[in-house]
């Protein structure tokens, strides 16, 4: 990617939706937009940590919302994730018992409301408490199911990067730590809950 | 659920099964409770599993523009470097167009190019060393790559002299992308406590995973930094790559 080039919010959606290009899209993502939303952040009580992780889980929650093929496309790109970092940030205020700013970014949210915004902050508490699940698998299992399930690689190609002597190893090793994250799962009831209503409504 | 039917279900997953059995395990799904219920923990492990790549993935771009971020700041202290940078460009332009010579060298010049003149093994030095030298460094020191990668992998903890080493093992097993998020780790930490450990190896070896992967825009400001900065380890290794060349990739870029 050139540092100068730019892209239409339709070349970003179509960009996000495929493999290709994907981290120069996301770099171009992290260029245009974050500085204004950890300001808006910092702006609101946050430091500029608390600013550059709500921008990171408003990239992540825009990504999965345009694969999913839910960007509609009715708001440019640039309110879209203002509107989902206020209101990350909302509701990490609101865990913070600090009512005060909260009521501040709210009233900085009226240009642009979608109705479905409410399901972000839902989908955020799920996916963060997804994340701890898989941390406590640990590796080498955290490992295995990402290069199969997210890296899409074959068991082969799985291969090169684990200390396992065959493919077979590989898919035993796979197999069993799905059912031992699927366990994990089953140890918390609260989660699945969410992930019902959550599979629900999208 | 039996060990068997679990399979069943995973292998519908994975897109393994034969058109009869995708069907059977569909049929069940449909009307089996117990089978639903498990399918759908299959499915929520897998968004669990996806999401928190994504999330990952994500993370290490945010580490590659933070230190994007920290070479512009550095050239933002040098404002005479943009006016030189686009009289480089037009000296590019007129090198490209002036003659044989100028046109071989820009037929020439490409990212695969550039990190082959550039690149060399990194060596570990006996003053980097310790007595009691780590299975890391061991490995890595006996030219054994994969071994040194997993050994790293294995620690799961983070340590810039063997998260640098890791990277530049996985430099030599060309897994480039893997190796740029190590150097960026290493960049990362430093910049957070105030360090420079490893921080000269990072720079250059991440620049030259970028230009391992195609990524010009992410490795030339890098170079161009390198270069600048005289006391830099790798400024001199650098300095061998011409300005016109470095345009000459970014122009390609456009």
């Amino acid at each position: 990617m050139n540092a100068e080039a730019h892209y239409t919010d339709e070349e970003l959606v179509a960009g996000l939706s495929e493999n290709g290009g994907f981290n120069d899209i996301v770099l171009y993502i992290y260029k245009q937009f974050s500085s204004a939303v950890v300001a808006t952040i910092t702006y609101n009580g946050g430091s500029q940590e608390d600013g550059e992780d709500v921008f990171q889980e408003t990239v992540v929650s825009f990504i999965e919302t345009v694969r999913r093929g839910k960007f509609r496309g009715e708001a440019s790109v640039k309110t879209f994730l203002t509107v989902i970092a206020r209101n990350i940030w909302m509701n990490e205020l609101r865990k913070r018992q600090r009512s005060g700013y909260r009521e501040k970014v709210y009233e900085s949210t009226r240009d642009y409301r979608d109705p479905d915004i409410s399901n972000y902050i839902s989908e955020r508490e799920t996916k963060q408490e997804f994340r701890r699940m898989l941390e406590k698998l640990g590796e080498p299992c955290n490992k295995i199911l990402l290069l199969f399930y997210y890296e899409n690689l074959s068991m082969k190609e799985m291969l090169d990067q684990l200390p396992y002597e065959n493919e077979q190893v590989v898919r035993n090793k796979k197999y069993k730590c799905l059912q031992q994250l699927i366990g994990i799962f089953k140890d918390n009831p609260g989660i699945s809950e969410k992930f019902i209503k959550k599979s629900k409504s999208s | 659920m039996s060990q068997i039917n679990f399979k069943l279900l995973t292998g519908h997953l994975d897109g393994e099964l034969q058109p009869a059995e995708r069907e059977a395990v569909e049929r069940q799904i449909r009307e089996n409770d117990e089978w639903n219920e498990e399918w759908s923990n299959i499915q929520r492990s897998v968004e669990a599993i996806r999401h928190s790549g994504l999330y990952g993935h994500v993370g290490a771009i945010r580490k590659q523009y933070d230190a994007l971020q920290a070479v512009d700041n550095v050239a933002s202290r040098t404002p005479v470097r943009s006016i030189v940078r686009n009289l480089y460009r037009i000296a590019a332009f007129v090198l490209l167009i002036a003659g044989s010579a100028s046109v071989y060298q820009y037929m020439a010049t490409n990212p695969a190019s550039i990190y082959n003149q550039q690149y060399a093994a990194y060596s570990l030095g006996s003053n980097r060393g310790s007595a009691d030298a780590s299975a890391i460094e061991e490995a890595y020191r006996n030219g054994d790559w994969k071994k040194a990668a997993e050994a790293y992998g294995r620690w799961g903890k983070y340590d810039t002299k063997h998260c640098f080493l890791a990277g530049m093992a996985q430099m030599e097993l060309k897994q480039y992308k893997d190796a740029a998020i190590k150097f960026t780790q290493v960049l990362a930490y430093n910049r957070e406590h105030s360090d420079n450990y490893f921080r000269d190896e990072a720079e250059f070896y991440l620049a030259m995973s970028y230009l391992a992967t195609g990524e010009v825009s992410l490795a030339v400001p890098l170079l161009k930094k390198i270069r600048a900065e005289s006391n830099h380890l790798f400024q001199q290794r650098v300095a061998r790559l011409s300005v016109v060349e470095m345009n000459i990739l970014e122009f390609k870029e456009r």
